[in-house]
């Protein structure tokens, strides 16, 4: 057994048991909103507090299991060597998986793809690799403040496209240009070769941009 | 008088005893079972209107029982929920003629929707296989019932 695919097991077969928790955490709070909103009112005085509360734990499990339902997919990303995957929900799910990382660089990611299905047939693991790498790249020279739009989609009908735009650029591109001599640029480099792709940053506009050229897309 | 009766099958016992006492408080006659052959056994001696199904469970896992149910009940609608069902399972469950496919959490309003649809459908069919019937048109009162066991 390949280690990838032993990590991804535990950590599907985990996240499945967590996803259970949590549903017995809504419920057991759900039932006590059913009975709290039983009550009168006037008869407990706290009951509004109490309802509050509830809400808020709600809240937090839908956030867990948003966290949960990722990392379970995640997981299954080594099950396969190729496979076809949606562009826009492999940039979902990392933005969702690193979002704790972002956050204490003051950063934010957000998916950019719109609607359109992007389906790329790939490695599954490594391009999540790879989309981290470009997260982790930006986050590593970007400025605190930054709001990073990723966006997929499809160039002359055979080449898929993944953009990481920090919009209003604010490194200047001699700044960029040495930025890409450093380690982390080899290493996303590396990967992107290993997937038959490139990675490329334009030197004005500051855009990270992976392109999938030798891949079949449906 | 409670509204239709429903079975909830699912094999995390908190989950299912916490959502059967939370669908009772909504009027309705709500019963459990912890396992895939649990549920069989209760479908043999009693009659659902609906059955709550999910998907993933120790021994007969919620496929099975629906393939089962469909064939041996076809009048029992059966709305899956889960928690991990992937897009072939759900592809395979609707194939099989499930009513709906549910993933966990759901908010119990939408839950009880879903149920309630789900045994409208059932009484609708009933009454258009009843019709044909009364009217002595047994073989499309059969039809009508088959297509829904396939369907």
């Amino acid at each position: 057994m390949k280690d990838t695919l032993f990590i991804g097991k535990i950590t599907a077969t985990a996240t499945h048991e967590i996803k259970n928790v949590l549903a017995i955490i809504r419920e057991s709070g759900g039932l006590m909103q059913d009975f709290l909103n039983m009550v009168p009112d006037g008869v407990f005085q706290h009951k509004d507090r109490f309802l509050k509360i509830l809400s808020n734990i709600e809240e937090q499990v839908v956030r867990g299991d948003d966290i949960s339902t990722q990392l379970n997919r995640f997981g299954h990303a080594p099950d396969t060597d190729v496979s076809s995957e949606n562009t826009g929900e492999m940039i979902d799910q990392m933005i969702e998986l690193t979002k704790r990382i972002a956050k204490a660089r003051q950063m934010t990611f957000r998916n950019a793809s719109g609607k359109n299905h992007v389906l790329l047939r790939c490695d599954p693991l490594k391009v999540r690799k790879l989309i981290f790498q470009g997260m982790q790249f930006l986050m590593a020279y970007g400025t605190p403040g930054d709001d990073i739009a990723v966006r997929s989609s499809t160039r002359d009908g055979k080449k898929v496209v993944i953009e990481f735009d920090p919009g209003t650029q604010k490194i200047t591109s001699v700044e960029i240009k040495k930025l890409m001599t450093s380690e982390e640029w080899k290493d996303l480099e590396l990967t992107a070769e290993s997937l038959n792709s490139r990675a490329g940053m334009d030197h004005e506009s500051g855009v990270l941009c992976l392109e999938f050229t030798n891949l079949n897309t449906i | 008088m409670k509204e239709f009766k429903v079975l909830m099958v699912d094999d995390e016992e908190e989950f299912v005893r916490t959502l059967d006492e939370r669908v009772k408080m909504r009027n309705l006659d709500s019963n459990v079972a912890l396992s895939g052959e649990e549920a069989l056994e209760f479908l043999e001696k009693e009659a659902p209107d609906v059955m709550l199904l999910d998907l993933k469970m120790p021994g007969m896992d919620g496929m099975e029982v629906l393939r089962r149910a469909r064939e041996a009940y076809p009048g029992v609608q059966v709305v899956m929920l889960t928690g991990h069902g992937s897009d072939q399972d759900e592809a395979e469950a609707r194939r099989l003629g499930v009513f709906d496919y549910l993933r966990k959490p759901i908010p119990i309003e939408k839950l009880m929707k879903v149920l309630k649809a789900a045994y409208e459908k059932k009484v609708q069919e009933s009454m258009v296989a009843a019709t044909f019937a009364e009217a002595g048109e047994f073989g499309t009162a059969q039809e009508i019932m088959d297509k829904n066991k396939k369907r």
